[in-house]
């Protein structure tokens, strides 16, 4: 399997009253076409940001962008805004946003805003595009009575279906779903995984799945990306992650993580994520680390590759 | 119809804080406090100038319509300020007619006049006591020795004022005299006054300075009274009004617009404030009541809310000064009667709505404390910084309502305030004719008191606001 | 773009409108019979009813002199019996709020129609057109000004423009219009003379009727330029705040990522979805403004209702100034009302609502 998308230090900042905040610092790793990446951590560790880095949609008060991020051979960093309009939005690569409650459009009905990717990147007539809208409402398992509804009158779920109908409706290779499912009830999320597990399999999509439920990410996918405070601290397959996490704060995440009918005793990680306009210096997770070294406060951990398919950022196995 | 953009509750501290150390709050405090030091003077002063306000005898001795003092810097001429010989400036001179039981009085005041202008007007203020009457003579002696006589009549005792400009008598004398010289008679009384009588002797009217001759000397005038009154006393004061007075000018009724600036200020500035916190607090204590009752109290104050906001405000307030012409103190009764409800009530209910919501709320309830004291203790303290936004905002409306219905006729009878002033001078021709210091200076305070109260709100709204104000 | 209408949201906006105009012109009968003055416009109106209809009445008419009188005073006082008017106050009061709800508002004291009628509606509806053309040209341009300028201070939050136009907003927001007006005049009238000092045409008007439009558009300007300066900044201000709140919602992210185009995005995505709530903001604004015309009118010496109210008051003709009341009422409600209607269309919450 070739490699799809391959970021080396990709590098997201922004400017607010604060100061910069650095939500991602420095991101590299490579990603297989056909698998799926979770990407975990704790809230405000900046998944979202990353997500925006790799799909180049930046906010407004964007202060640093820079890095490579080389998508389907081409580095996305050098092309035009028009370039990723025409090309690659939605085409190649789409993105369901975390908020997908308010991903849609109040004022505009499903139809309109399901069939707008047809009309604008195939020029459809209208009738064409809401035929084909009508499609994929059923890809994704809703009536097409929804095409003249418009989104206060859908529910949750429904409109977490629409938001990745819309995301497919060019069918793109390459798919980023930040939380799809967090807002959910279990059982609409179940039926929305089944659904992107079905898809994956139908259309060979490529993801990356944002969530902070490591249970989730195990049904899903291949390879878990553990994040802290704008860096990437741990990466690797789903197995090795689960069995044998590597970096303490991998291990404090998974003993955190509540199992069905065990009665373990939830961990909790003591200290609270940093702030990202003021990151501590080293390693950052180094404040709320058990086995903090001194030189963990002034170096910072290079990845390293500690088996075929598993990095890890610490200093504990730079040593080693 | 919707929900209000609302702000989000934040600590009073901090916004007292980021006000006065934001550029703008600190500009707006610093005008406030200039106008609020300008009004200590109208509070404090002991004069009456209420009264003298409305009372035109009182302005005789300041010129009509005078543009303000500083223009001369701008005109580059050396124009007439007001100058005024009093009682005591003039020099007395008493003569007994021995064995006639006449008695012989001349009064003479002096005056060195070397601006470039001639004056808008000349008034002498004449008092005679006697027990008879007298015979009461006066004349101009310019600079060059030449002489106009300008009365020569009987009078009765008692105050006598003499607007030389327009008073019968002398314009026929002035008349006399062009004809006796041969110069022409549409010459002007002030124009014939100060003007050498080489140039009228040639037709024209030259303006003649003390300076013009050498050595230099005053223009002079002489007050001559004769009575065979056992007692017998004159005593005269001369005006020479100019066409620019003081430093805010005058109207058309010779008020100093300076004066009425001042006292209007506590004036606009108690309306206003008074006015802004009553309405805005009322409103919020209904919104939050609004909000933090919910139900049926929330439906109805709702509904209210949406009437008060259509009422059309203005005419019922109109209504209310053209039939019952109230002071400026009952028709702020009316403007709070008629804002019991408004956009503060809305908004602050869904801040209500919010914070009803937050965890300490419920911790309070679950303590056992009454509706009225949650409310009081805890929601309420939340929406101040809100709450002062918004008097901020609104004390500019209502000084701006004041002088709205001062246009319309409906100001306050007695008062002199600042929108008087501009209705006054709007009515009376000012922007017509461009007497703009009349409409401007006025219009320059309210506006400053506006601006001051609109930075306060813009520094205060940043704090409320932070998401709106990126960057 | 068509949503349809909600019933019940408009049963209950409209109940709502008719209570607040009921509330509003009974506030206004009942502050004015503070003076008496009520009784004496419905007698006013009682006594030119009576004699009109007798006048028609060509027996009448036959009567010697002193009879006519007579007759008129039994019949008119018939009639204020069987108006009520007898009755205390709080059965008149509601007797005049009919009357005036349905625009019976009596006969002015002094003020004459064009025509020659004192009918107080007919001075009055002569007047409206002048009103309204005024009102409706200067909110059209100002709002469509200041949403496209909201629209570009958006563009750069915190930017130079956005900071020097919302310190205008703010500085505007607070000033009336007619305060402006008078500045204006004395600039441009006074001492550019560009414009003239006001009214509606010039006098003698030109008798070519293109000539006349004309003259009648150039009495307009100063009043537009006014009107539009001092108003459209706060407008501006509004759409910034809401559109800038819009721009940071999902919905427009993922239009981007639509790969729609930037016009698009801004046109479908922000400046549609922000119209409900800057119309619900600007409907105070809009309210205000109504009341600011009054003054501005008399300003500009704009021969519409405002000026009219002014003109009443200088000649204490109390039905004039009571009706211009209750038309104002009327004004305000249909703003509302219009207001309203344009909500229902662009936001289709409404329809379930
Ligand atoms: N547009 C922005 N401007 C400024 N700061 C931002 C912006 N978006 C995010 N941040 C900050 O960047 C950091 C990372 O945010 P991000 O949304 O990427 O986190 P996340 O991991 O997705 O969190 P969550 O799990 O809650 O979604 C946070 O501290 C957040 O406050
Ligand atoms: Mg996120």
């Amino acid at each position: 399997m070739s490699v799809l998308l391959s970021l080396k230090g990709l590098t997201l900042y922004y400017r607010t009253r604060r100061g910069v905040v650095k939500a991602v610092d420095g991101v590299s790793f490579d990603l297989k076409e056909g698998s799926c990446l979770s990407l975990v951590g704790e809230s405000g560790c900046g998944k979202s940001s990353m997500a925006y880095a790799i799909m180049r949609l930046l906010p407004r008060n964007t202060h640093t962008y820079c890095g490579e991020l080389i998508f389907d051979g081409k580095n996305l960093m050098d092309l035009t805004e028009n370039d990723l309009r025409r090309d690659f939005w939605l085409k190649k690569m789409a993105m369901v946003f975390q908020g997908a409650m308010n991903s849609l459009n109040p004022v505009l009905n499903i139809g309109e805003q399901l069939a707008e990717p047809f009309t604008i990147h195939l020029g459809l007539d209208k009738l064409e595009a809401l035929k084909r809208a009508a499609e994929l409402l059923e890809l994704v398992r809703l009536p097409n009575s929804l095409l003249d509804k418009y989104p206060h009158e859908l529910s949750g779920g429904m409109k977490q279906r629409v938001v990745i109908a819309t995301a497919l409706s060019l069918r793109p290779k390459f798919l980023i779903l930040d939380e799809p499912t967090s807002a959910l009830d279990v059982i609409t999320q179940a039926n929305i995984i089944n659904l992107l597990k079905r898809l994956q399999e139908e259309l060979n999509l490529t993801y990356i799945f944002i969530t902070h439920d490591l249970g989730l990410s195990s049904e899903l996918s291949d390879y878990i990306a553990v994040m802290y405070a704008g860096k990437v601290v741990e990466l690797g397959d789903i197995v090795s992650i689960l069995t044998a996490p590597k970096h303490p704060y991998t291990q404090k995440l998974l003993a955190a993580t509540p199992k069905l009918l065990e009665d373990a005793k939830l961990e909790f990680i003591p200290g609270s994520p940093p702030d990202l306009a003021y990151p501590p210096p080293g390693c950052r997770f180094h404040p709320r680390c058990p086995y903090v070294m001194d030189v963990c406060k002034v170096r910072e951990p290079e990845p390293v590759k500690v088996s075929s398919e598993h990095y890890v950022s610490c200093l504990l196995w730079e040593r080693v | 119809m919707g929900d209000f953009v609302s702000s989000a509750p934040v600590g009073l501290k901090s916004v007292a804080y980021e006000v006065s150390h934001s550029k703008s709050g600190l500009a707006g405090i610093i005008i406030l406090a200039s106008i609020l030091l300008i009004s200590m003077v109208a509070v404090f002063s002991p004069e009456n100038i209420i009264e003298k306000w409305n009372d035109p005898q009182a302005w005789l001795d300041k010129p009509r319509l005078a543009a303000p003092e500083w223009v001369t810097i701008f005109t580059g001429q050396n124009s007439l300020k007001t100058v005024i010989i009093k009682q005591e400036d003039f020099r007395k001179d008493v003569q007994k007619v021995a064995g006639l039981n006449t008695t012989k009085i001349e009064l003479r005041a002096r005056i060195t006049y070397n601006y470039d202008t001639i004056p808008t007007e000349v008034n002498l203020n004449l008092e005679i006591i006697s027990e008879t009457r007298s015979l009461l003579t006066v004349r101009w002696v310019r600079p060059d020795g030449s002489s106009v006589l300008l009365l020569r009549e009987a009078v009765e005792a008692g105050q006598k004022s003499v607007f030389t400009y327009r008073d019968r008598t002398v314009f026929e004398n002035v008349q006399a005299y062009l004809q006796k010289l041969a110069a022409p008679s549409t010459l002007s009384v002030g124009e014939v006054l100060f003007s050498s009588e080489d140039s009228l002797l040639k037709g024209t009217a030259k303006l003649l300075k003390s300076s013009d001759v050498k050595p230099s000397r005053p223009y002079e005038l002489v007050v001559e009274g004769v009575s065979e009154s056992k007692f017998f006393d004159v005593n005269a004061q001369l005006n020479l009004l100019g066409s620019v007075y003081g430093l805010c000018g005058t109207d058309n009724m010779r008020r100093d617009i300076f004066v009425g600036i001042v006292w209007g200020a506590p004036i606009a500035l108690a309306f206003g404030l008074v006015a802004a916190l009553v309405v805005t607090l009322v409103q919020a204590v209904f919104g939050a009541i609004s909000g933090f009752y919910g139900s049926r109290v929330d439906e109805i104050i709702q509904r209210v809310t949406d009437i008060y906001l259509v009422l059309p405000f203005l005419s019922l307030l109109i209504t209310i000064q053209f039939i019952y012409k109230t002071t400026i103190w009952t028709l702020l009764i009316a403007v709070i009667a008629l804002s019991l409800f408004g956009g503060v009530t809305k908004s602050v209910r869904s801040m209500a709505l919010q914070i009803r919501e937050e965890p300490y709320i419920e911790a309070a309830k679950s303590y056992g404390a009454s509706r009225p004291r949650i409310l009081f203790l805890y929601i309420l303290p939340r929406l101040l910084p809100y709450t002062f936004a918004n008097i901020t905002v609104s004390v500019p409306a209502y000084v701006f309502l004041e002088a709205s219905l001062s246009i319309l006729g409906l100001g306050d009878p007695a008062l002199p305030t600042w929108g008087k002033i501009i209705s006054e001078a709007f009515s009376g021709g000012a922007a017509y004719y461009g007497y703009w210091w009349w409409i401007l200076i006025p219009s320059i305070f309210i506006v400053l008191v506006s601006t001051a109260f609109a930075l306060l709100w813009y520094s205060l709204d940043k704090v409320l606001n932070p998401r709106l104000r990126e960057e | 773009m068509f949503v349809g209408f909600s019933k019940k949201y408009f049963a209950k906006r409209i109940s709502l409108l008719a209570i607040t105009l009921i509330v509003a012109t009974y506030l206004t009968v009942v502050i004015a019979n503070g003076g008496g003055l009520v009784d004496q416009i419905l007698a006013s109106q009682i006594r030119f009813d009576v004699s009109s209809t007798l006048s028609r009445d060509p027996s009448f008419n036959r009567l010697p002199e002193e009879e006519r009188e007579k007759m008129l005073e039994q019949r008119i006082n018939l009639a204020i019996q069987a108006k009520g008017l007898d009755k205390p106050f709080i059965v008149r009061s509601f007797i005049y709020l009919v009357d005036a709800l349905t625009l019976r508002l009596g006969q002015a004291l002094v003020i004459k129609s064009n025509t020659g009628s004192r009918a107080v509606v007919d001075i009055i509806m002569e007047r409206l057109p002048a009103t309204v053309a005024l009102f409706t040209t200067a909110t059209i341009i100002y709002s469509v000004l200041g949403i496209l300028v909201g629209l570009v201070m958006a563009r750069k939050p915190g930017g130079l423009f956005d900071r020097f136009m919302t310190m205008l907003a703010v500085v505007t927001g607070v000033i009336p219009p007619w305060f402006f007006a008078i500045i204006f005049l004395l600039l441009f009238a006074f001492y550019i003379r560009l414009f003239p000092f006001g009214g509606f045409v010039s006098v003698p008007s030109p008798t070519d009727p293109l000539l006349y439009a004309l003259d009648v558009m150039y009495h307009m300007v100063l009043p537009l330029i006014t009107w539009i300066i001092a108003s459209f900044p706060f407008w501006a201000y509004i759409t910034r705040n809401i559109v800038i709140q819009t721009i940071g919602e999902d919905f427009v992210t993922m239009a981007k990522a639509k790969g729609l185009s930037e016009g698009m995005v801004l046109r479908k995505y922000v400046l549609r979805p922000s119209m409900p709530p800057i119309i619900t903001n600007v409907a105070l604004a809009l309210i205000a403004s109504w009341q600011g015309a009054i003054i501005t009118e008399v300003v500009f010496g704009w021969p519409g209702i405002g000026n009219l109210l002014n003109l009443a008051i200088l000649s204490t003709d109390a039905p004039v100034v009571i009706g211009a009341a209750v038309v104002y009422a009327y004004l305000l409600v249909a703003t509302v009302l219009i207001l309203d209607i344009i909500y229902g269309v662009l936001d289709p919450r409404v329809k379930v609502g």
